[in-house]
């Protein structure tokens, strides 16, 4: 009868959130101005400043008035934890690709001018405690891990 | 020397001692007697042609089936057994650790008895047939959840108490030996078979199914299996 004992249940405090790769491709796009969560890496271009919200984009802030900068927008590119900005192109991360984003001047537009997928790996668990082979009954068809959330 | 030390042995016996002895060897002389008027070919049987029994081994997976035993014409050896099973148990933290099980099924088979001059149902025998089991088991588990935010479709694992639904179906075939005795109307059914098993539950992608596909007994098991036993029932 002891073969016949299941998994036990542990308890982790972040789990893997999944989208599939058609809906990653799909939804790098640019939202409304957001309240800063979870912030990440700070990027300066120019008068703006790009805060990251880890795992889902970046918000853009028109810092002209330094005394009073003004939320602009919120890029969502999920799994994104970086940005590098060169003219008016912005290469993120992906999840696991790498994307370049043509941008207006004030980054009121963008669109997705290119992609090179799988170039990176998944983010892994900020904690540690997951391993793949946890993971991978949960991971739907096509599924890529693109953010960890906590709610032990 | 050695009757001496009986009788001596014999003589310190308290009285108790004795009487006990003297009614087990008259119990057990019963028991034997009785035991061979009921395979004695001698003796006329009626012919029998029902049965009900149970098979113990489904406490294993706490269960109960019970075999109601049908003779399909009379005369013949052909007969069709009908399983009803019942499946129940709460928490069970050591086996499968789930919160709650229950379930149900029903297995069919016909059966075929070697010897087709018999009165009544006994000695080597072939069976088969098919099988339908249902359970829900409820557990703590992690499972993936279809979401939306904003109109962007994510998939997340969450942790709850999940009920799943496992729908096994399945074929069984069978040999065996039916012993009867107590004036033919006990059977102690002994058999060994080979069958398959295809098990699947209702909450894809992520159910229990996988956890309780461990082995042959599982309730969740798919794949080819041995099967043996003992039914024990009675003959009517």
């Amino acid at each position: 009868m002891v073969l016949m004992g299941s998994d036990p249940v542990y308890y982790y405090e972040y789990k893997p959130v999944f989208m599939k790769r058609s809906e990653l491709e799909r939804a790098v796009r640019l939202e409304a101005a957001s309240p800063i969560k979870n912030p990440g890496k700070i990027y300066i271009k120019d008068q703006y400043i790009f805060i990251n919200e880890k795992y889902k984009g970046f918000h853009i802030i028109d810092n002209s008035n330094p005394s009073a900068p003004v939320q602009k927008a919120f890029l969502h590119i999920d799994g994104c934890l970086d940005i590098a900005i060169k003219g008016n192109y912005i290469y993120a991360d992906n999840a696991i690709d790498l994307v370049a984003i043509s941008a207006n001047n004030d980054y009121s537009t963008i669109s997705v001018t290119g992609r090179v997928r799988n170039s990176f790996a998944e983010p892994s668990s900020p904690d540690g405690y997951w391993y793949a082979r946890q993971f991978e009954r949960y991971r739907p068809k096509d599924g890529i891990i693109v953010n960890w959330e906590y709610n032990y | 020397m050695a009757f001496h030390c009986s009788a001596q042995y014999l003589s310190n016996l308290d009285t108790y001692t004795l009487r006990t002895m003297r009614y087990s060897f008259l119990i057990l002389t019963l028991f034997l007697l009785f035991n061979s008027v009921g395979f004695s070919q001698d003796i006329p049987v009626k012919q029998k042609n029902h049965g009900i029994g149970i098979v113990p081994q489904y406490a294993f997976m706490n269960g109960l089936r019970t075999d109601l035993d049908f003779r399909l014409k009379k005369g013949k050896p052909n007969w069709l057994v009908i399983s009803p099973e019942i499946f129940l148990s709460p928490a069970n933290p050591t086996v499968y650790n789930y919160d709650s099980m229950w379930g149900a099924g029903l297995e069919l088979q016909h059966r075929y008895y070697l010897n087709p001059k018999n009165e009544i149902p006994k000695g080597f025998y072939l069976g088969y047939g098919p099988l339908f089991q249902y359970f829900s088991i409820t557990a703590q588990r992690y499972y993936t959840e279809r979401v939306f935010e904003n109109g962007i479709e994510y998939y997340k694992v969450k942790l709850a108490h999940v009920t799943t639904g496992i729908y096994k179906a399945g074929v069984t075939m069978t040999a065996g030996y039916q012993l009867v005795t107590f004036r033919s109307s006990v059977y102690f059914d002994f058999y060994l078979g080979t069958g398959m098993r295809l098990s699947f539950d209702d909450r894809l992608p992520s159910g229990l199914t996988h956890e309780f596909n461990d082995w042959w007994a599982s309730y969740g098991y798919s794949g080819t299996l041995l099967t043996a036993g003992v039914r024990i029932g009675m003959l009517y």
